[in-house]
């Protein structure tokens, strides 16, 4: 590991002129949650992952009484937009009816870790200044993410030199395979904020949802024995699948910057083998064992997700008992 | 009705052309099937023919075509094949499906309950809507799984890459054919074998839904979250 991060730090003083120590690298993610915080911004960008495109416009804005307002759109496809006011995020999807979640930060392709306190990272990350190069006709620091163990995936950030806005950002794996990344096409950053903030100051959202009750099961005849270090119980609730109705126990897990989901439910095969897929950073894996159906997903390495996956096991006693 | 087109008539029954030239030929054909009296000319050598070869059945039928064509003149008309599920049963039941989704994420905690009239004018316009948006939905989650081979270039990259604008350079922004293929890993490969085409085919769909199925859910819940930072101040 040391190796590693010496191999790099080596790598960048031979290779750009500026080669910083960590404490660099986290001022400039500070200033990248105080900006996405606080600046009026219009911008539009793009998710590359599988060879495909997918464009987005990211509105955000902050009134006088430091109130934030926050749309993200999807441009193509079927409408699904993401309105933010203060702790309100209302999703608009095309499957259901407009739904509203406590929440201050709107859940889309760029981690809302981003926005928030960045050191909560810092157990699990190491924050590394590389060097400056140029996006989106800017001047940009590049700031990798890198994780501390081999369980999870690096994330390289382009920083806006000026604004430390965000102009890129790269899903890279240990080796160093590039395998989701943003690309900002446009940004504009303005005093005031945009017209469509304006008109979503006047709108009404819907109440949010009261997930409280629904996201603390305990009552599970399973239990996770290994997940990479620092990965926490997010929730637990026993659920029917948004698009098959398939009843599943479920179980979320984050550290902070990535979520992973993980399925239980009975099947009806004895034994599957285990299958997996990729969308872009994102695995999904699946296997039966014992008549018992295991479902991971995650933007996690296939070891990762298989190690999780391989690891759940009966609860211990007590909670077999209360059943 | 000159001499000539009996003669012609005559030598087409006996299988042979008067002329080598196909377009009078054809054009004589097409006079014999315009004229009733040359085609009952026709039917009439052709009886006379079968007479003299001692062909003929005991009974003699002389118009069968006139009687098919009265017989498919009385069939009923079918314009189109029922379908087993009428379009109203399938719109209820995508209804019913998605209104089950809200509510079980108390989305939409009264208004299934109070079915006014205008409710039901709204019901009417949601049904009418429902199928584009869940043909929408389909082509959305399409467009979701289409699952790009991952393995690539990690051979060629298994040092980290030195300088930062490599990233761009392994995949372009755009200008792809869109790959929708699965890495998948099957390790039973012996069962595998022994299925048929079909089989396998049905299984890779299952598969893909279940896949779909999953990183739908997946999204879904990373959304229906309750910022911890909230949570905490309750």
């Amino acid at each position: 590991m040391k190796l590693f991060s010496a191999f790099v730090l080596f790598v960048s003083v031979n290779f750009s002129a500026v080669a910083v120590e960590n404490d660099d690298a986290k001022v400039w993610l500070e200033r990248l949650s105080q900006s996405l915080r606080q600046l009026n911004f219009n911008t539009s960008f793009v998710v590359v992952k599988n060879n495909q495109a997918e464009p987005y416009r990211w509105v955000h804005g902050v009134d006088d009484d430091n109130f934030e307002l926050e749309i993200l759109a999807r441009l193509n496809g079927p409408r699904r937009d993401i309105l933010r006011k203060g702790t309100v995020v209302s999703y608009i999807e095309p499957e259901q009816d407009v739904y509203s979640v406590a929440s201050n930060a709107l859940n889309g392709p760029i981690p809302a870790i981003f926005s928030a306190d960045i050191s909560e990272l810092e157990e699990n990350y190491r924050f590394i200044s590389v060097g400056r190069s140029r996006v989106l006709g800017r001047a940009a620091q590049l700031v990798r993410i890198v994780a501390k163990d081999n369980h999870r995936y690096g994330y390289w950030l382009w920083l806006d030199q000026q604004s430390a806005l965000l102009l890129k950002m790269a899903v890279i794996t240990r080796q160093g395979q590039l395998l989701e990344q943003i690309q900002f096409t446009h940004l504009d950053i303005s005093e005031k904020m945009s017209e469509g903030l304006l008109q979503l100051q006047g709108t009404d959202l819907p109440i949010p949802l009261d997930l409280s009750h629904n996201n603390q099961e305990r009552n599970f005849l399973w239990q996770v024995n290994w997940l990479p270090d620092g990965f926490t119980a997010i929730k637990a609730n026993r659920h029917r699948m948004l698009s098959n109705r398939k009843a599943v126990e479920f179980m979320l897990f984050s550290d902070g910057l990535v979520d992973v989901s993980v399925y239980v439910n009975p099947a009806k095969e004895k034994l599957r083998a285990t299958e997996f897929a990729h969308d872009g950073a994102t695995l999904v894996l699946n296997q039966v064992n014992n008549g018992l159906e295991v479902s991971v997903v995650g933007k996690i390495p296939l070891t990762s997700a298989k190690k999780i996956a391989d690891s759940i096991g009966a609860a211990p006693i007590q909670t077999n008992v209360k059943q | 009705m000159s001499e000539s087109k009996f003669e012609t008539i005559s030598s087409l029954v006996d299988n042979y052309r008067a002329t080598s030239d196909k377009s009078s030929v054809d054009k004589a054909l097409d006079d014999i099937l315009k004229d009733e009296h040359l085609t009952s000319v026709w039917q009439n050598y052709h009886l006379i023919g079968d007479v003299m070869r001692e062909e003929v059945a005991d009974t003699l039928e002389f118009d069968i075509s006139q009687q098919i064509s009265d017989a498919i003149a009385q069939e009923a008309t079918i314009l189109s094949p029922n379908n087993s599920t009428t379009p109203n049963e399938l719109i209820t039941e995508t209804y019913s499906k998605t209104s089950d989704v809200t509510s079980e994420q108390q989305a939409l905690p009264q208004s299934s309950n109070v079915i006014s009239a205008q409710e039901r004018f709204k019901a009417k316009v949601v049904k009418l809507l429902r199928p584009i948006g869940q043909v929408a939905i389909a082509a959305s989650a399409a467009g979701l799984m289409i699952v790009g081979v991952q393995q690539n270039s990690a051979d060629n990259n298994l040092v980290e890459p030195l300088i930062p604008s490599q990233v761009v350079q392994t995949v372009p922004l755009s200008g792809f054919a869109n790959p929708v293929s699965f890495n998948v890993n099957a390790d039973s490969n012996q069962q595998t074998q022994q299925m048929t085409a079909k089989q396998k085919n049905a299984q890779r769909i299952a598969q893909q839904r279940r896949f779909q199925a999953l990183l739908l859910d997946h999204q879904q819940q990373v959304k229906l979250q309750q910022a911890p930072t909230i949570e905490k101040a309750k």
